[in-house]
């Protein structure tokens, strides 16, 4: 058997997609062995008193109210050969996300619909020599609403082996919540420097990272009204950036929706000092993070911000110094450079001074905005 | 039951089974825990790890084991 369970921190347990209600926002399964999901899946979570736990094996083991051959998984869109990604996901409070779909690499440009951003996809997959390290998948997508009575029982008839509708994907029907999608997703561990040149722009300026300690990913979310989602993320250590992009049926794509996130992981109280007093300026607030713990930092920019804060960076003295965040972000011309940016060199604490120092010199807080959660207490501070 | 066998470890440790149920073995296998990541989301950042499972557990048996925060309880009939 093989799975993979992300599980949020401070959370206890194997995410049972059994019991939904049961699973923390966040939590997921994905399955990428068949012979888990059709006989071993019941066998990897505590589902005794369930009476559809069975085995495969032992179909009619106490317990049983009938046969369950097929498995969980074994109908729909999953085929039998290797390579069968399943994923099961608590996106929200109230909704289940399942993605069915084989992993093989991306067929062609034609999947994508012909958009630039899109179709880029398949040309990053030529950027990549380390095919080990290359995971691509695309697959089919639910979104199960459980605050419905219709999502609830179309979410239990997927999962349930006994339903006769185990594993097949219901069609589209918000109305009754269930929304139909696809993605393709595009995930790298340990890749090399061409991956991330090929992704998100020039990585040979950050000589001070380590490439082992990296990770990507590409996810491209298609709805059925044709619009496209695409959120592009690297991870360097203990800082991360994110590019989420929306686009419509006919490739355009509206710039109001973009979003640049920055992600520093167990910040100590220096760098969230420096945090809150480039989004704030405020001296009293930004002294009083040193008395909190160790804090994660998420910083979210729209384009406008960017706008803004690349005017600020070009106006600031340190703008023409070529190694500085100020000149790195003024020059960036195009999305992925904007995130790169965010990656310092020189480690997780540099962005927000880095920024503080761009408020200060112009005598305003930077746009965007930021929350800060303490690692200790997990309060919450938000910034401005 | 016990367990002679134990997953409890630190980040990126790669612990391995088999882990030995009183009736017999009952998961053979790996959990690969990956160091702690964030996530974004709305409401800001989600820390979180991941947990790779490989093995294979065995009928008629029961079986519980840790790794880090995940724990792991496996039965088949």
């Amino acid at each position: 058997m093989g799975f993979e369970a992300k599980v949020p921190s401070g959370q206890q347990g194997v995410p049972n997609p059994f019991e939904p209600d049961s699973m923390a926002p966040g939590s997921s399964v994905t399955f990428t062995d068949q012979a888990l999901i059709s006989r071993q899946y019941g066998a990897s979570y505590n589902l005794v008193n369930r009476p559809y736990v069975t085995s495969y094996e032992n179909p009619l083991a106490e317990g049983q109210t009938r046969n369950a051959t097929a498995g969980v998984f074994a109908q729909g869109k999953v085929s039998d050969s290797a390579g069968v990604a399943i994923g099961v996901e608590k996106l929200n409070d109230t909704t289940m996300r399942v993605s069915v779909g084989s992993i093989e690499g991306v067929k062609n440009e034609a999947t994508f619909g012909g958009q630039a951003e899109v179709a880029g996809l398949a040309r990053l997959r030529g950027g990549v020599t380390n095919e080990r390290a290359l995971t691509e998948y695309h697959l089919d997508t639910r979104d199960f609403d459980l605050s419905t009575p219709g999502g609830r029982q179309a979410y239990e008839d997927f999962i349930n082996p006994l339903s006769g509708r185990a594993g097949v994907l219901p069609d589209h029907d918000p109305a009754n919540g269930v929304r139909a999608g696809t993605v393709d997703s595009l995930k790298v561990t340990n890749e090399n420097s061409a991956f991330v040149d090929a992704k998100i722009g020039n990585f040979t300026a950050k000589g001070g990272l380590t490439l082992s300690s990296a990770d990507g990913t590409v996810k491209i979310t298609h709805s059925p009204d044709g619009t496209s989602s695409v959120s592009r993320s690297a991870r360097f250590g203990d800082q991360g950036v994110q590019v989420d992009r929306t686009f419509a049926a006919d490739g355009a794509e509206d710039v109001s929706k973009r979003q640049y996130t920055s992600l520093l992981h167990d910040l100590p109280q220096g760098g969230a000092q420096g945090t809150v007093l480039a989004f704030t300026m405020d001296d009293r607030w930004a002294n009083s993070m040193m008395t909190r713990g160790r804090q994660d930092v998420q910083m979210t920019f729209t384009q406008a911000d960017i706008d803004r804060l690349q005017e600020q960076a070009r106006q600031n003295p340190r703008f023409q110094d070529t190694g500085s965040f100020a000149n790195q972000i003024g020059t960036a011309q195009d999305p992925g450079h904007v995130a790169l940016s965010f990656v310092r060199g020189t480690g997780r604490d540099a962005l927000p001074w880095d920024l503080a120092y761009l408020a200060v010199d112009s005598g305003q807080p930077v746009p965007g905005r930021a929350t800060l959660v303490d690692r200790n207490t997990g309060l919450k501070t938000r910034v401005p | 039951m016990s367990l002679s066998g134990s997953y409890e470890t630190k980040d990126g440790q790669t612990p391995s089974g088999p882990v030995q149920a009183t009736a017999g073995r009952a998961f053979e296998g790996s959990i690969k825990e990956s160091t702690e990541r964030l996530e974004a989301t709305p409401d800001g950042p989600r820390p979180y790890t991941t947990y790779q499972v490989q093995g294979t557990v065995s009928q008629y048996q029961k079986v519980t084991g840790t790794a880090g925060n995940l724990s792991l309880e496996a039965q088949t009939r």
